[in-house]
Parts: C-alpha cells; structure tokens; sequence
C-alpha cells in the first residue's frame, strides 16, 4: 500500500503503518513477546493434539489407577483372545503387521474362602479347597484383595486392607449391607516366575499358539498380567509424562485434548460476541441520537444482570451440548464489545473520509460496514484477545461445578473439568497432587498468556499512547 | 535608575555593595534516559537571583528552562532525569546536596513555585482551603484556624471575592484566572523569599495574562522578594523584570539588563527572536522574520554551537567549538563567537 | 446527583424483573420437572406433588402467582379477604420440605454474606497496600515482584488457586481444614471458627486483589505524573502525605468502578468457592437446586443474588461521586 516514492522527504524516517507500528512496539514488550509464543505454541498443540497425544484421552488401563509423572510401565494389550486360526482381537495398530507376539505373563493364584455371616458378625471361615475351617483371613500384604462376591455369584469391588476373623463384626470396608453369606476370594501370590505364550501368525491370523513351548487352542489374556509384547525381539514400554488418572487415562494426552475443548470454546464463542457486539455497536454509533439511547440502554441493563446464573440455568435445563455453551457465552460476551465498537464509530463517524464516501454515493450501509467498522480493527483485535481468555474461564468455571460441555451426549473434559476431577482424585494427604497441578499449570499459563499478549496488543495499539517518548 | 517605555521605574541592579544572591545556579547540567536514548535537556546553565530581584528567563519550549527551574527544587524525577553536574545554591547552601528533610523545609517554605496550568496544578480532589492550609501548617506552624485565617489572607490578597466562603470551595469551581490566583496565593502563603513562576500566564486568556503578570509584580515588590520568571514571551519580560537570561537548547546564550537586551541584542537568537515577534516601540510595518529551521535534538547536540545550523552569522568556527557565555568588550554577556552590535556582525565579514 | 440516582433506581425492577422471567421461564421451559427424578414417586404422588405446588397450572400463571407472592405486602389473602401479610414470599422449597425457601436463604446466607466480606477486605487490603506502594515505587524490586504476582492472580481462576490452597495448606502441612465450616452455622458462628474461612477467603480474593493492585498501581502512576502532585511536592510536603492524601483519591477512583463488577464475580465465584471447600452457603444451594430442579430455591437464590448486584453497583456509584468532587450527575 504505501508508496515510498510519495512520502514528502521531511517525513521523519520511514513511513510506518498502524500495524507496523504496533509491531514493532509489540516487539519492544517481553511479556506480550512471551504471550505470543505461548498462545501460538499452545494453539499449535492444540490444533495438533490428535497426533501429538500419545494415547487415548478418553480410555485408560484401569488397572493403572493414577500413577505419578514419568510413570513407566511395558506396553500391555489390555485384553487379547487368541485363538489358532483366527485373528487376535485388540492387537494395537503397531502389531498388526507382526509376525510372532510373545507374551510374558505373571498368573496369579485365587483361593476361595467362604465367610458365613449372621447380624454383621461372622460366624465361620472356610477354605473351599478342601474345606478346611480356619479363624482368620488377611488382606493387608500387598497383591492381597479380598472380594465380596454375593450369593447370586456377582462380584462386588475389590476390599483391601481388611482382616477377617470368626466371632467378630465384618468389618466396616464391606459396608452397611447385612449380609448373611459372603465369599471371599483372596489374590494370592504371584506364582512363581512368568509363564511364557507365543503366538506366530501369518496375515494377521493365529498359526499357532504356545505355552512354555507346549502348543495349546486357545488363551485369553488380561492386560494386567501381561509383562511383555515382543514384536522382532524388541519391548515396548510406555512412559506417561504427566501420569495417568484414577481411571489410568494418559494425562498429558488429557490435557492436550482438554486444551482442544478450552481453546475451540474460546475461539467460536469469541467470534459469536465479536459478531454480535460489531454489528449491535456499529449501528448503535451509526445511527446515534433516539436509537443509540435505547440500543444503549439495552446494553446497560444486560449489563446489570448476573448472566453467569442465567448460563447455568441454561445448560441444566437444556443440556450441555457444545453450540447451547457456544451461544450463551457469546451472548453474553458481546456487550462490552458492542460498546467499544460503538464509541469508536461515534468518534469515526464525524471524520473526513466519511464525508467523502457519502459523496461517492455509498450507502449506510456500505460507509458503516466497508468504511467505519475496518477502521475499528484496533480496539476489536485488542478486545477479542481479552475475551477469549474470560469465554476460557466461564467454560472451565461451568466445567468446574459440573457442567462440562457435551457433543453428541459425550462429556468433553476442558481444563476445567480436569482441574475438577484432579480436585477430587487428590486422595486425603494430597498424594495425587498432579491430577490437580498439571491441568492448573496448563490453564493458568493459558490464560497468563492471553492477558498478557492482550494487553501488549492494547498498548502497542492505543492511539492515546502513541508517539510518547 | 532606569524607565521603561512604558515608564516603569526599574532599580538598577546594585553594584556598589553586591547583595549575595538569594539563589545561584552554576553550571547546571540535567539530562534524562529515555527510550530513544539519552536526552540532554540542560546543559550547563548558570544564574544567579539576588534578593528582590526580578530574573527572566526566556527561551523556546524545550530549551531547558522550565527544567532548570525544577532542578532548583528538587523536582525533577530521577529516574529518568539524571542530575549529572553542577550546584544550585540557596544563601549558599547547595540545595542539590541537602537531605529530603531539610529541602523539604526550603520547598515552599523559603522557595516556592507556580505553575504554568492553573486547570492541573491543583488537586481536583481536595478544597481550597485543604491545599492552602496544608502548606501554612507545615511551614508556618499554625493549626486549625489560624491556618485557615491565613489561608482566606492569602486569597484576599490575591484579590479572590468572598474569600471566606470560596475557601471550602473545590478548584474545579474556579474560572482559569481564579484559580492561577489560588495558585499563587498557595506559593506565597508562607512568605517565601524567592517564586519561581513558570510560565504562569501561558495557559491563560490574553485579558487574564495581565491580570495575573500584574498581581506578581506588585506582590514581588510588597514582599521584596526574588522572582524568577520562566517565560517564552517576550513581551511579559519587558514589563516585569529588570534583568533575562536567555536559553537555547540547554544553554544559557545571553544575559543582560533587559533595556540592553531589547535595545542591542548581542545574540544571535536573542536577536532572532526579538524580531521574530512585533514591538511597541518601533514603526508598524515591519515585517516579522520567524526563525527559520528547528531546534536541534537533545539527544544529539551539535558539537559546536547548537544555534549554528539555524544561525544567519554562522562562522566555520561556530560548528566546531561551543562558544562560552563570557562578556563581551563592553561587558556584555553572551556565548558567541561573532560580535553583533545592533543586528549586524562587526567581526568584518 | 439525584435525579441520577433517581434514574439508575428506576433500573433497578427493569434488571430484576428480567433477571427473574428469564429464569423462571428457563426453569419451566425444559422437559421434566422436579418431581421426575426420583423413579420410585410413582404417577398419583408425582400429580398430587405437582397440584399441592401448582405445576400442574400453565406457566404463565404459576408465573403470575409467583410475582403475586413475592409482592412486598399482600394485602389480601388468597380468598380475596384483606389481611395484610409480609410478602417476599418465595415458596416452599420442593426438596427440602421441611424449610420454605426464605428459611433456607436466611440460614444459609449469612454464610455466604461472611466468607464474601471477608474476601473484599482481604483483596482490598492486598490490592490496594501493593498498588500504591508498586505505584510510588515504579520499577522498583517490589513493583515487579507483586506486580508479577497480580499478573499471575489475575491469570489463575478460583477454581484453580482453591484446590492448589487446599492441597498446599491442607493436605500437605495440615495447617489449615479443606473442607467444611464452624459446627453452629451461620454469620457469628463461622466468624468464631474462621479457621475454615481463611483459605476460601483467600481463593475467593486472589483474583481480586491482583486486580486492584493493577488499577491501583495504573491509577497511581497516572496521579502522580499529574501537575498537582509536582505542586504537592513544591509545597515541601512529605512523601507519605502527598501518596495518601493528594495521590490515593484520584488512584482509587478505577478501583472503585472496578468494585461494582468485582461484587459480581465474587458472587460467582462463591459458587465455586464454596464446591470446593464444602461450604454450607449460598451459592452451593443455587448450584444444588438448580441441577435438582429445585424452581422456587433457584428463583429464591437468583433474586437474591440480582438485588446484592444491583444494590452495590448503585453504592459503587454513589461512592464515586463522593470521592470525586468533579462528578455532578445529571
């Protein structure tokens, strides 16, 4: 646009554009420098999540449980059914092309007892095996579970900790139900040493099966007693950067598609208020007088409304699907938009170059949406900055009290309902503290960023500071 | 003994028993860090005031005077004004050197200070009669009433109606000339020998202008106290003092009497200057001759005078070395190379 | 001064009268009512409940007899005879059938109004101590330093510095409870036990106090770059006077515009705040109800928060104009 062979020679240095000038002032501020990168990087990791993210965001071992940052741990199949002549099921996409699958697998041995029980107070133990009489069970070693299984057969969940004896109360772990039987089953020792299985195939069928060299039908494994999967001879193992969640999920990859959720709400309910709060604030300084009163004072009574329980009550009455959040935080967003842009156009709308378009012939319509509202780019960038930053907080502060936005009736966990269920998983010491710290310290640096980078922009970009040495 | 033209009689200066100035500025040097590097906004300027004294000080903005002024009481904001050299003494003492505590006591005590934006000056926030006690009660001692009594003097003596009842008064209900009147009567509430006033009619209305210049004048003579007046008009100077200092880009490049420096500049800026603007005692019909160019960047001075590039007697030695403000054969003080007497350069070139 | 205020208080019904028919109509519109949750209510008790509580009837009319009871003073009572009763009557609430809603925002309020006091005070303190001395001190170690803080404050939502204090001072080093509040309830009770107050007060005022640190802080630049204070200072006055008595006004003057839109955020954010830290209070029960369908309490707890608003951003504006003797509204 601008032609150097037209500048007067006395115009101090070089001719610089409101943008260039914002930059380079832009480029003088290290917050907004760092905000910049920030926000870039993290928008990038974001948008690359699906192929950044080294698991499944919404599937875990479970028998992983939470386990800390740098957590390692073999790669698992987490249930495979082999069987000669048929294709394993849930081999993971990097086995599909192997030829042998060796698995290393530590069997463990049940032993059942029987707990005979009357008004809470047990009465008899009984190993099955043989049904031998006994006065005591331990489950307190580690790798020992007791596991309440009830009369129809159906296993309730797993009791650590609990020690049974005959002629004294169950104990409080099984709770409240007044069971009159109970079978325990106890998780012995590990028997000793793995038990090797290889599985040769060939097109992704099972040729043959063996066990410690001895060929067998069929094998089912679970993924917790699975030590090792060997494609060419080489282990796979799995480290978990951030650690995993009560449900064994990666964390990292959580948060990377949690960072998905927060910045798509971010960006689409910013860009429903920016068009929103343009278009109201543009025609509320265009046409002025009687109407910009009333639009105004629309404006000014919204304002005065505590909207963030109005959006509460929406998404629970209405359900939390992602468009309902996207449209009520927009609506909500735009006023303050509506009115900057509408005392921008005020300001403008007296100005020559408008005079000047009128007498070309340009309509309303044109002078405000090709001539006035560009010219508020300014003030409309700085202001979008800001806001998607505060649209990120309502989301993860709605995520927070439990209304995590939904698509298709699937939960989508942002930042805030990471943050939320790290809150919860934090255990009684706070030993799972990173459940809770590392979604916090993805957000906040977020969030850190945005406000940072808007205010640089607000700065590099403010007439009013313009030119001051 | 000399008359103006107007027909003022101005006291000459007391040579025969020199009274020792009320304040000396020597060798000043002010300079600020700022983003386009450092800004050398006065560059060793010296002056003196004796007690009862008038002193102009003249120059165009951004030549350092109202600097100069601030330097004097410690105003100047470091950083990013850096005080990089020189003495300001007050009967002697230097008031650079002094502990806060002790210029707190010669600020708007012994010195004080009005400003050139009455509609700034004044604390939106607070009455009348808040900001003028504050002072009395500080320098003068008295509490409560006496101090307001004080205060609605002062007023009355800068001539504000109904003083009693303005005094509760927030500055806001003021007009500008109002409130330059409560400027001044807040500077001088506690009998200062010396008033620094800066440019203190600039922001005003022509017809308030002489208004005010005149309630200086006469106060300064009922107290006989020192006045410095900052100013870039040249007009004010004639009428109310008896000797200008003239500035140019942090120096000082004249200083006279004020009938020798209206009569025979011996600068040529001040020479510039007075032509530059129209004078009552000379026929209508001269043409003005507005200086040309502009003033040098402070932050880049020019190694030898920095009147030079806009000079019209510019000599190759002028862009060398700096001419020192030194008398001339007549006595006459001024930095420059090239002798000038009545608008023409003598040196025979 | 006024006829302003005359204006912004004939605001005050138009806010709240659309505050409360949005809600009440976003209540009602949705499928399904309070009573269809518990499976075992089988259709005759679910009809009866409905009837006894009027959901049986259109919503424009249970919308009419709502505003009807919530009228200040009833005149007659429901067969048309006079007797004048106190009105603001919100109902009975559906879950807890023993308390009519007033009951429960009278018990529960005082909570909220004590943890909510006590996070202004702690913000404004904070905000404003590091403020001016950030201000006066520009560039100094402890600008930057507190000024680093507020950035932080700022960026770092409730929800996440309330659990990040839980789990430092309470679950780490045990010195303070995560949870809960003074055994006796209420306002004198909770103040008695503030042990469970101080780490929600503080996760509740952090944001805050960055906040007003940085408007105190910008405002204090601002002020004292202007001419009055170059006067302040030619006066001779010491530094301390001129901060506080020339300086602080006009730095204030931004934190206190702040302060109308901040009571609002501290009212959302005791939602939060009181998840967190289990706190028997107010916002906890909007947040209940509402996922309950609790109508009358959601209404209850609505209104209440609409009024607090409302009031205070017309305190915030008459403060400000006694502050700034420059304000005549007209």
């Amino acid at each position: 646009m601008s032609a150097p062979a037209e500048t007067p020679p006395a115009a101090p240095k070089k001719g610089t554009s409101l943008w260039q000038d914002a930059w380079r002032r832009l480029k003088k501020n290290h917050m907004a420098m760092f905000g910049l990168v920030v926000v870039v990087f993290m928008s990038a990791l974001a948008v690359l999540a699906p192929w950044l993210a080294p698991f499944d965001a919404t599937y875990g071992e479970t028998w992983l449980g939470a386990q800390p940052p740098r957590f390692d741990h073999p790669d698992v199949l987490n249930r495979n059914f082999l069987a000669v002549g048929h294709p394993p099921t849930h081999i993971r996409p990097g086995y599909e092309d192997a030829r042998t699958i060796t698995f290393e697998v530590d069997e463990t041995q049940e032993t059942e007892y029987r707990v005979r029980v009357q008004r809470r107070r047990v009465t008899e133990i009984r190993r099955v095996e043989g049904a031998i009489k006994i006065d005591r069970v331990d489950a307190t070693s580690p790798g020992d579970v007791l596991v309440e299984v009830r009369e129809d057969g159906s296993r309730g969940g797993p009791v650590t900790g609990a020690v049974i004896e005959t002629k004294a109360p169950l104990p409080e772990a099984f709770g409240e139900r007044p069971a009159s039987f109970v079978m325990i089953v106890r998780h012995a020792q590990r028997a000793k040493g793995p038990v090797l299985y290889t599985a040769h195939l060939e097109n992704g069928v099972v040729l043959d099966l063996t066990r410690d060299g001895v060929g067998i039908d069929r094998m089912e494994v679970e993924g917790r007693s699975v030590r090792k999967v060997d494609v060419d001879g080489t282990e796979r193992r799995h480290t978990h950067w951030l650690g995993t969640d009560l449900s064994g999920r990666d964390l990292l990859s959580r948060i990377l598609y949690g960072g998905r959720i927060s910045l798509l709400v971010g960006v689409i309910a910013t860009i429903v208020s920016l068009v929103i709060g343009v278009v109201y604030g543009a025609i509320s300084g265009y046409a002025g007088g009687k109407v910009d009163d009333l639009l105004m004072a629309i404006v000014d009574i919204l304002f005065a409304i505590p909207y963030m329980f109005l959006v509460i009550l929406l998404l629970v009455n209405f359900g939390r699907d992602i468009t309902i959040l996207f449209v009520a935080l927009g609506a909500v967003q735009w006023l303050t938009m509506a009115r900057i842009v509408r005392g921008q156009i005020l300001s403008l709308k007296e100005k020559e170059f408008v005079e000047a378009a009128r007498m070309s012939g340009t309509g309303p319509a044109g002078i405000l949406f090709r001539h006035l509202v560009p010219n508020t780019l300014g003030v409309v960038v700085v202001y979008t900055t800001l806001t998607v930053p505060a649209v990120i907080l309502q989301e993860s502060f709605l995520a927070f009290i439990g209304l995590a936005v939904e698509y298709d009736g699937q939960s989508l966990d942002s930042w805030g309902a990471l943050v939320k269920s790290g809150m919860d998983a934090l255990g009684s010491d706070g030993e799972r503290s990173w459940l809770l710290v590392a979604p916090s310290i993805a957000m906040a640096l977020t969030l850190f960023s945005l406000n940072f980078l808007g205010d640089g922009l607000r700065d590099a970009l403010d007439p009013q500071q313009r030119g001051r040495t | 003994m000399t008359v103006t033209p107007w027909g003022e009689v101005i006291p000459d200066k007391p040579k025969a028993a020199p009274q020792p100035p009320v304040l000396e500025v020597k060798d000043l040097h002010v300079h600020f860090r700022t983003d386009d590097g450092r800004v050398y906004a006065v560059n060793g300027v010296s002056y003196d005031v004796a007690p009862g004294e008038s002193l102009a000080v003249v120059g165009e903005s951004g030549c350092g005077k109202s600097v100069t002024a601030m330097s004097i009481l410690g105003l100047v904001k470091t950083p990013p004004g850096i005080m990089a050299g020189g003495q300001v003494l007050y009967r002697g003492r230097d008031l650079l050197k002094l502990k806060p505590r002790e210029l707190r006591q010669i600020r708007g005590g012994k010195i004080s200070m009005i400003f050139q934006d009455p509609m700034t000056s004044l604390n939106p926030f607070l009455t009348i009669r808040r900001q003028l006690t504050e002072a009395v009660e500080l320098h003068l001692g008295l509490q409560g009433d006496a101090a307001r009594d004080k205060a609605v003097d002062a007023l009355r003596q800068v001539g504000i109606p109904a003083p009693e009842d303005r005094i509760d008064s927030y500055p806001h209900e003021f007009s500008g000339g109002m409130r330059q009147r409560v400027m001044i009567a807040m500077s001088l509430v506690t009998g200062p020998e010396l008033l620094i006033a800066d440019e203190p009619t600039t922001a005003l209305d022509v017809t308030i202008q002489a208004q005010i210049l005149e309630l200086i004048q006469r106060l300064q003579r009922e107290r006989k106290m020192g006045l410095v007046l900052i100013t870039h008009d040249l007009s004010v100077v004639a009428g109310m003092c008896s000797r200008v200092v003239v500035m140019y880009a942090g120096r000082v490049v004249e200083e006279a009497a004020v009938d020798d420096l209206f009569a025979d500049p011996r600068h040529p800026y001040t020479l510039s200057l007075l032509e530059s603007v129209p004078r009552l005692d000379e026929p209508a019909g001269r043409k003005l001759r507005p200086i040309e160019g502009l003033p040098p960047k402070l932050t880049s001075l020019p190694a030898g005078c920095a009147f030079a590039p806009r000079c019209r007697f510019v000599r190759d030695r002028c862009k060398k070395e700096a001419p020192k403000l030194e008398p001339d054969a007549e006595g006459r003080k001024r930095a420059c190379f090239v002798p000038i007497r009545r608008g023409r350069a003598v040196d025979g070139r | 001064m006024g006829r302003y205020l005359f204006r912004r208080l004939l605001q005050v019904p138009i806010v709240l009268l659309i505050l409360v028919t949005i809600s009440f109509f976003l209540m009602r519109a949705a499928p399904g009512g309070p009573f269809d949750m518990d499976k075992q209510v089988d259709a005759d008790i679910k009809r009866r409940m409905e009837e006894k509580y009027h959901l049986d009837k259109h919503p424009v009319v249970q919308y009419g007899m709502f505003l009807r009871d919530l009228a200040p003073i009833h005149v007659f009572d429901r067969e048309g005879n006079v007797s004048i009763r106190p009105g603001f009557d919100l109902g009975p609430s559906f879950k807890n059938k023993s308390l009519s809603v007033n009951e429960v925002i009278w018990l529960k309020a005082p909570v909220s109004a004590l943890l909510g006091i006590a996070a202004l005070l702690i913000s404004l303190v904070l905000g404003l101590g590091a403020g001016v001395v950030a201000g006066v001190r520009q560039n100094s170690v402890f600008d930057y330093g507190s000024m680093a803080v507020a950035m932080v404050g700022l960026a770092v939502p409730t929800f996440v510095v309330g659990p990040l204090l839980a789990l430092v001072f309470g679950l780490w080093w045990k010195l303070l409870p995560v949870a809960g509040y003074a055994a006796d309830g209420g306002f004198f009770g909770g103040l008695m036990a503030p042990q469970y107050l101080i780490l929600p007060a503080f996760a509740l005022a952090l944001p805050f106090a960055a906040r007003i640190a940085r408007l105190t802080r910008a405002g204090m630049l601002e002020v004292i770059n202007q001419d009055y204070i170059r006067t302040a200072w030619a006066k001779g006055l010491r530094e301390h006077v001129i901060v506080v008595r020339h300086a602080l006004r006009g730095a204030m003057l931004p934190v206190v515009s702040f302060l109308g839109p901040a009571v609002a955020q501290i009212l959302t954010g005791s939602l939060v705040v009181e998840q967190i830290f289990a706190i028997p209070g107010i916002g906890r029960e909007f947040v209940t109800s509402a996922m309950n369908r609790d109508y009358t309490m959601v209404m209850g707890t609505v209104i209440l928060f609409g009024v607090l608003l409302v009031a205070f951003n017309l305190i915030v504006d008459v403060v400000y104009g006694l502050l700034d003797p420059r304000i005549r509204y007209t």
